[in-house]
């Protein structure tokens, strides 16, 4: 069953007198319970597709053709506040920088208890026990400590943990995660990676993954679709993109992942760090 | 929190220092010639006074025997005697300073009760015909000599409608009101006082809010708190107007120093017996003595307002507090 | 060149505060021409003086019956020069120490760096007052100390820009081409840090205005009988329920002229600021 169906998205940007097309007539489906991975160099288009299906675009971009049909409705037909409504609960998101992404001079607790005011009527004290309830489940140690802590007093890793909790506190059906490792150090790049595995076997969410990195794709993703400069090149399953890549630049991209399995380079890795 | 606290603070010693040799800079342009008698405001007064002053501030030691003599009166806030009535200058602008302080501070209140939310609502509509709109009328309101305003404020509400009184503070039948006569009284009299004083710095600050709130609107956890499904109004008066307010609690500090400034000017339309007019009038009757002391008292208000804000900025950003 | 004048036609706000600011600048360039009467001439008779605006007076009359038209025409004269020389000391101060506490950086940087501040702190107004309260009320005094008193947003502004501009390419390679420091200062790297300060120098032209309305208000700038702005409104201030037309009149023309530059300075820094686009 689709959960999410991009079909023909077009979103441009306008500048002075130039218009942009970050997104150009880009379609893919993503299946009930299925990870479906995005990759391509930044610059893209990954994250502004992700940006449209939230309906998040800033000026001044617009989507300007297409559909996004989520759950049999299209997104783009609903008013602001039906939208609303979906953004956190139905589709969640986490982004790339969670230095950045939280919000400084908000403790953690009241980030995560806004969202599920925002969404469910609940009183002060099941909203902090849901809370705490997701900063465990992402393994962050001492929820309680974290709770009432402010973003910039946690480390990079914990504070996408987070993010993470965040997303996942109220079961979206769509989780969205863009580039959500690469800021990070190497070594909690894997950690999270582990997480979102976890995530994909314990609650059986669809999930959109995008990354530039083939590797993180090759691990994660059931199918795949790649993007360049604002179109989708080639999209299949990933076995079939990984050792039979038709398009040019898919090869391209998938010559920068090294040969090594990458659970042999962590290793490495670890062994440099220490 | 402390320590960064103790930090700003001793930033302000090499600044007092610096202060207390520009001002004996300032000292020095009193001329001892009698010749110059004729640049005085009041001659009668002028030649016998400086004469006068370059005794008691020392003026005619060595420079580094001035410095020190003038260090130390600056340390225990003593500037000698009044050549008007002989009472320490330091009395004198002690009883003067709560009327200035009161006209100050319900300024800074108006100031930011009607700038903030006209810079917010710039921002979220930017570049909209509000918006546009709001840019002119705060211009205008920059562009309004304070003392012109004064007057038509005294012109229009005074003279014309009589709504509210002209001059003064506390006429004297006001002891025998009832306390909260007596007060209402007193507010009604601070009205045009405080609008004059506060158009100014009303334009600034709003200006700075709005390029501010424009700033934080572009961050990412805007962005998140979005995706997270909050409400449009959460979004911008808990996730963007706490980052913004931030800043505008340090500004608080730079405008102490024009609404200080403003006094001397504001004080002497409306007859209010504060500072600004302590001093107007010291420097009209060339009472040097009270002219320094103004002066020094009004930068040591500066700074402390600059210690103020520092500590006010520790207790409100997370990110300080928990340094 | 061409596009930038094409952009202040577009741009109404400038267009405004440019149309008003050459006005002004004619009427004082022509003051003897336009000037219906001599502004100094007294004429104390009950029908001549406080007289409200009619045909033979157009502004109306002062309290000693001068021609409240002619001494606004020539009052205008004082402004523009006050606001003018008073920017133009500025101007050389903040700059000269602006580009000596970037260019060098360092304990130089630090020891200006902290004078700013030091000055910062003065209630800039009541400074003013000090000054002139030695020195006796004189216009040149007024415009020496505005000069004096505010060149700090200057410098800080020129130091800024040249913090980011020294490290680009045309100073490394002027340098690695054996220029001396003084010549790299003001022939290469000055040229790029124009724009900001033509914003400021609008907008400082516009505050000295201000200023200097102000003092010859309180009787510390231009003296009577020599007319400006400031000093016709504090003649006005005693007939405030009488002749309005001694207050109003003035107190427009200097928000008129403020306004005006502060507009063209707003519009500038748009403008030349390719950050701000849209």
């Amino acid at each position: 069953m689709a959960l999410l169906q991009v079909k023909n998205l077009k979103t441009h940007f306008f500048a002075e007198s130039e218009v942009r097309k970050a997104v150009d007539d880009v379609s893919f489906v993503v299946q009930e319970g299925e990870t479906f991975g995005l990759v391509g160099e930044s610059g893209s288009g990954k994250t502004v597709t992700a940006l449209s299906i939230l309906k998040l675009v800033d000026e001044p971009g617009r989507i300007v053709g297409g559909d996004i049909i989520f759950g049999g409705r299209s997104l783009l037909e609903l008013s602001k506040e039906n939208m609303r409504k979906i953004r956190g609960n139905d589709i969640s998101i986490v982004f790339q920088e969670p230095l950045t992404a939280l919000n400084p001079v908000l403790s953690i607790g009241e980030q995560v208890t806004e969202q599920i005011h925002a969404h469910r009527d609940v009183s002060k004290e099941e909203a902090k026990e849901t809370a705490l309830a997701c900063l465990k489940e992402v393994h962050l140690p001492q929820p309680e400590r974290v709770f009432y802590d402010y973003p910039h007093r946690l480390s990079g890793g914990m504070r996408q943990r987070a993010m993470i909790a965040m997303a996942l506190c109220l079961r979206p059906r769509l989780l969205i995660a863009d580039e959500p490792t690469t800021a990070l150090d190497v070594t909690i790049q894997a950690e999270i990676l582990d997480l979102f595995r976890e995530i994909k076997k314990k609650h059986n969410m669809s999930i959109l993954f995008i990354t530039h990195d083939f590797g993180i794709i090759a691990q994660l993703a059931d199918r795949v679709a790649v993007m360049q400069k604002g179109r989708i090149v080639e999209q299949g399953g990933v076995e079939n993109i990984f050792y039979y890549p038709k398009d040019a630049y898919t090869k391209e991209l998938l010559e920068a992942v090294p040969k090594i399995p990458r659970e042999l380079r962590i290793q490495n890795d670890r062994n440099k760090k220490s | 929190m402390l320590s960064y606290i103790i930090r700003r603070s001793l930033l302000i010693i090499p600044m007092l220092l610096g202060i207390s040799l520009i001002t004996l800079m300032i000292m020095h342009l009193a001329p001892g010639d009698p010749a110059s008698l004729r640049y005085g405001l009041n001659p009668e007064v002028g030649g016998s006074a400086r004469t006068q002053f370059r005794e008691i501030y020392g003026l005619d030691k060595p420079v580094h025997v001035q410095y020190f003599m003038w260090l130390k009166r600056m340390a225990v806030l003593d500037f000698g005697n009044s050549f008007i009535d002989d009472r320490p200058v330091i009395q004198k602008i002690g009883e003067r300073l709560p009327a200035t302080l009161l006209l100050s501070i319900a300024s800074i209140l108006l100031i930011y009760s009607i700038s903030i939310p006209i810079g917010i609502s710039s921002a979220v509509k930017a570049n909209s015909p509000y918006d546009r709109l709001m840019t002119i009328v705060v211009f205008i309101g920059y562009a309004t000599p304070s003392f012109w305003f004064a007057l038509i404020l005294i012109m229009f509400f005074g003279v014309r409608l009589e709504w509210f009184p002209i001059s003064g503070m506390r006429p004297w039948y006001v002891d025998y009101y009832p306390f909260f006569a007596s007060l209402k009284d007193l507010a009604w009299r601070m009205v045009l006082p405080v609008m004059a004083t506060s158009l100014v710095s009303l334009a600034g600050i709003s200006r700075y809010m709005r390029s501010g709130m424009l700033e934080v609107l572009r961050q990412d956890y805007i962005r998140t708190a979005r995706a997270k499904g909050l409400s449009e109004r959460r979004v911008i008066y808990r996730h963007a107007l706490k980052n913004a307010l931030l800043p505008i609690v340090t500004i608080a500090s730079m405008i102490l120093p024009s609404l200080i400034g403003g006094s001397f000017i504001i004080e002497t339309i409306f007859a209010w017996p504060g500072m600004g007019r302590l001093g107007y009038e010291a420097i009209m009757n060339h009472d040097l003595p009270t002219v320094m002391g103004v002066g020094i008292i009004s930068v040591f208000l500066t700074l402390l307002g600059l210690i103020l804000a520092d500590v006010l900025y520790a207790v409100v950003d997370p990110r300080i507090r928990y340094e | 060149m061409n596009d930038m004048f094409k952009e202040i036609v577009k741009n109404k706000q400038v267009l405004f505060g440019v149309v008003v600011i050459l006005f002004m600048f004619i009427v004082a360039l022509f003051a003897p021409v336009l000037a219906t009467h001599d502004p100094l001439e007294l004429d104390l008779s009950a029908d001549v003086r406080l007289q409200p605006p009619s045909a033979e007076h157009i502004f109306g009359t002062d309290d000693m019956g001068r021609d409240l038209f002619s001494r606004m025409v020539y009052g205008a004269r004082i402004s523009l020069s006050v606001g003018f020389i008073a920017v133009a000391i500025m101007l050389v101060i903040g700059v000269t120490l602006g580009v000596i506490a970037g260019y060098y950086g360092k304990w130089v940087d630090t020891l200006i760096m902290r004078l700013v501040e030091i000055m910062m702190c003065f209630p800039r107004f009541y400074l003013i007052l000090m000054i002139l309260a030695f020195l006796g009320p004189s216009i040149i005094y007024v415009m020496i100390v505005i000069g004096l008193t505010s060149w700090t947003g200057l410098t800080r502004l020129v130091r800024a820009e040249f913090l980011s501009l020294r490290e680009r390419e045309y100073a490394i390679a002027a340098k690695a081409l054996g220029a001396s420091d003084m010549r790299i200062a003001f022939r290469h790297i000055l040229p790029n840090a124009l724009a900001p300060v033509f914003v400021s120098i609008t907008l400082s032209l516009g505050g000295a205005i201000l200023l200097e309305s102000g003092l010859s208000f309180l009787g510390l700038g231009v003296q009577i009988p020599t007319p400006s702005w400031g000093n016709i409104i504090s003649t006005g201030r005693f007939y405030i329920d009488s002749a309005w037309w001694l207050t109003v009149i003035p107190g427009l023309s200097i928000l008129l002229t403020v306004l005006s530059f502060y507009l063209v300075g707003e519009g500038l820094r748009v403008i030349l600021d390719p950050r701000m686009k849209r």
